[in-house]
């Protein structure tokens, strides 16, 4: 243990969690209760830290150093297009099967491809732009009116330009 | 250390160096210089409590303000290992390095310009619990005191195995030489991992590094500078601004007090990290099925074995010593482990395993449940749980007060003259856990 500044010291954790919402603590209380944080605590501040997100699944980093946790959102591909679709924020109590069926412009999800670079195995930017569309299209939205599958084609036949970075 | 060149010159030195400083920290800063350190708006200056580094300018924030190159590093790149295969051998770091050190020390042509700025014996004598009597140790808190003597342990077990693979080989130190080297590595190696490294084992990822060894440790991680490594050597970044003069830190971790005096020899005043270790006092409030409970949750405090065949003095039981299975107190709170042993503790013994209580209790720790709808539902439960938190902390002062009693009376005796550094820093240790209990009682009363 002597070594200084040993990052095996903190512990991380990732969870999924609804954005701006307090969410139940059954994912939270059996990781961290142990780790002596209190799950209600902890809830609150994964709940302030995604205010950016209200209303949408996203991942969460917990950094757990000395029983504090430092909350950040790690971007996915699935909560980024969804977020590009500009959905109002719905009561997921109420509403439930949630269809996303509108349409995204091609530039946003470039834009998203480009947040997405550093997780992608992909060479090109273009192979990212195109796993990008493979999730809108299991998200169930369309991109430029068309099908994201039909978009992918596109790319592969030349028919639509992807910039390089 | 070796692959050096010789200093060039002497003058750019005096830029690093405060008034007062000893001669031998200005041979280590030529011998850095010459060896393409970088070091901006930094130097070394004599504080209050000991060496560290001071701002020369105005530095501002992301400044890089040192650069230390991997030929300065001092790690088992720089151990010769005997050609043995590692099962035989198994390479242990710790061990290793602090015989190299040992063995330049011994060389008395020596005049290594790293060696010779290292902490004197004496110093890590008065300051490491691990070096202080069995006396003094019985009367620190547990957590230090099964802390330090697992310590001693290891070095034992270093120093035979030390013996074992560099002794045959003609490297030569003396124990006490060992123990020296022992406590310098111990509080001074700095993680290094570049990634190149990626087959060392962590635990032997550690490096000597000149220089960087001279900030001071700060807990606020998000103020202090950070330290980063690659391949070509340590880098030391600025987190905020600092004005000429200032003291400039790091942080080794956000580390208790307890901590940082086993590890390190020192404690901080302010530590906002602090906190203390109760098992001692939690333990003895739950019957061994309701441990056997926790156990099975994760929530006990999983008590430290040592090897059976040595006998410890003293009554007390061995506990953890592992980060994270631990019952805490801070200033603010007592720790969400503690709060759940202590409400399982509150389930007699008889009802556990059945009734409605424990099951709401498994479901609280399952998540099933919301603290909040708990607390309501068990009120009077929590008021019980608060007055054995009560009775615990009692408990702690008590005792407190009893080991520093012990120790100022030994103060005043004649054959405890010599340790007196030691008794002091095990009383100033107990008066912040004392403090840190009194500061949580009239935050939550």
């Amino acid at each position: 243990m002597p070594p200084k500044f040993d990052p095996n010291e903190v512990k991380v954790i990732y969870l999924r969690a609804t954005g701006g919402e307090v969410g139940a603590s059954s994912a939270l209380a059996p990781k961290i209760g142990p780790l002596g944080l209190s799950p209600k605590k902890v809830g609150e501040d994964i709940a302030k830290a995604t205010q950016d997100w209200k209303g949408l699944r996203v991942t969460c980093k917990l950094t757990i150093q000395n029983r504090q946790a430092a909350v950040s959102v790690v971007p996915t591909a699935s909560s980024l297009v969804i977020k590009a679709l500009k959905e109002p924020p719905r009561d997921r109590k109420k509403e439930k099967n949630i269809k996303h069926t509108k349409s995204i412009p091609l530039d946003e999800i470039i834009e998203i491809a480009r947040v997405m670079r550093h997780k992608s195995l992909s060479k090109e930017l273009k192979g990212t732009v195109k796993e990008i569309l493979g999730t809108a299209f299991s998200v169930g939205c369309k991109v430029d009116g068309k099908s994201p599958k039909d978009v992918q084609e596109e790319i592969d036949n030349g028919e639509v330009e992807i910039p390089e970075e | 250390m070796p692959k050096r060149r010789r200093p060039s010159s002497s003058s750019q030195c005096q830029d690093f160096l405060a008034d007062g400083v000893p001669e031998s920290h200005q041979r280590l800063l030529e011998h850095v210089l010459a060896n393409n350190a970088r070091l901006s708006k930094v130097k070394i200056a004599r504080l209050p409590h000991g060496t560290g580094i001071v701002a020369s300018e105005r530095v501002k924030k992301n400044e890089e303000i040192t650069f230390i190159p991997k030929s300065l590093l001092v790690n088992l790149h720089d151990i010769p290992f005997p050609n043995s295969s590692p099962i035989d051998h198994p390479t242990k770091v710790h061990s290793s390095l602090a015989a190299y050190i040992a063995s330049q020390f011994h060389k008395s042509d020596n005049n290594d310009p790293f060696i010779s700025i290292l902490p004197s014996f004496s110093s890590f004598k008065s300051s490491m619990p691990l070096f202080w009597s069995n006396e003094v140790l019985d009367n620190c808190s547990p957590w230090v005191r099964s802390f330090a003597i697992k310590q001693q342990e290891k070095l034992k077990d270093d120093y035979a195995h030390a013996l074992k693979m560099h002794g045959e080989r003609g490297v030569e130190f003396s124990k006490e030489e060992y123990e020296w080297a022992w406590a310098a590595v111990n509080t001074r190696t700095i993680y290094y991992r570049p990634k190149k490294w990626y087959k060392v084992p962590a635990e032997d990822c550690m490096t000597m590094c000149p220089f960087i060894d001279y900030y001071n440790h700060d807990a606020k991680g998000d103020e202090s500078c950070t330290v980063s490594f690659s391949i070509d050597g340590l880098r030391v970044t600025t987190q905020k601004e600092y004005s000429v003069g200032e003291e400039i830190f790091v942080t080794y971790g956000e580390y208790n007090n307890d901590h940082l005096l086993v590890e390190y020899g020192f404690t901080l005043p302010k530590n906002q990290a602090d906190n203390m270790n109760i098992d001692h006092w939690v333990l003895p409030k739950l019957s061994s099925r309701h441990q056997e409970i926790l156990k099975e949750i994760s929530f006990h405090g999983y008590a430290f074995t040592f090897s059976q065949t040595v006998m410890y003095s003293g009554s007390d039981l061995m506990i953890s010593v592992d980060g994270d299975s631990e019952y805490l107190l801070d200033e603010n709170e007592v720790c969400y482990r503690t709060m759940m042993a202590l409400r399982l503790a509150v389930i007699k013994e008889s009802m556990l395993g059945k009734g409605k209580r424990y099951k709401d209790f498994m479901k609280l720790v399952e998540g099933g449940m919301e603290e909040d709808d708990y607390v309501k539902l068990y009120e009077k439960d929590e008021k019980k749980v608060g007055e054995l938190l009560e009775e615990v902390l009692k408990a702690v002062e008590e005792f407190g007060e009893e080991k520093t009693a012990n120790l100022r009376r030994m103060l005043e005796r004649e054959e405890f003259l010599d340790q007196k550094e030691s008794i002091k820093s095990a009383i100033g240790r107990w008066r912040q856990c004392i403090d840190i209990i009194a500061k949580h009682r009239a935050k939550n009363n």
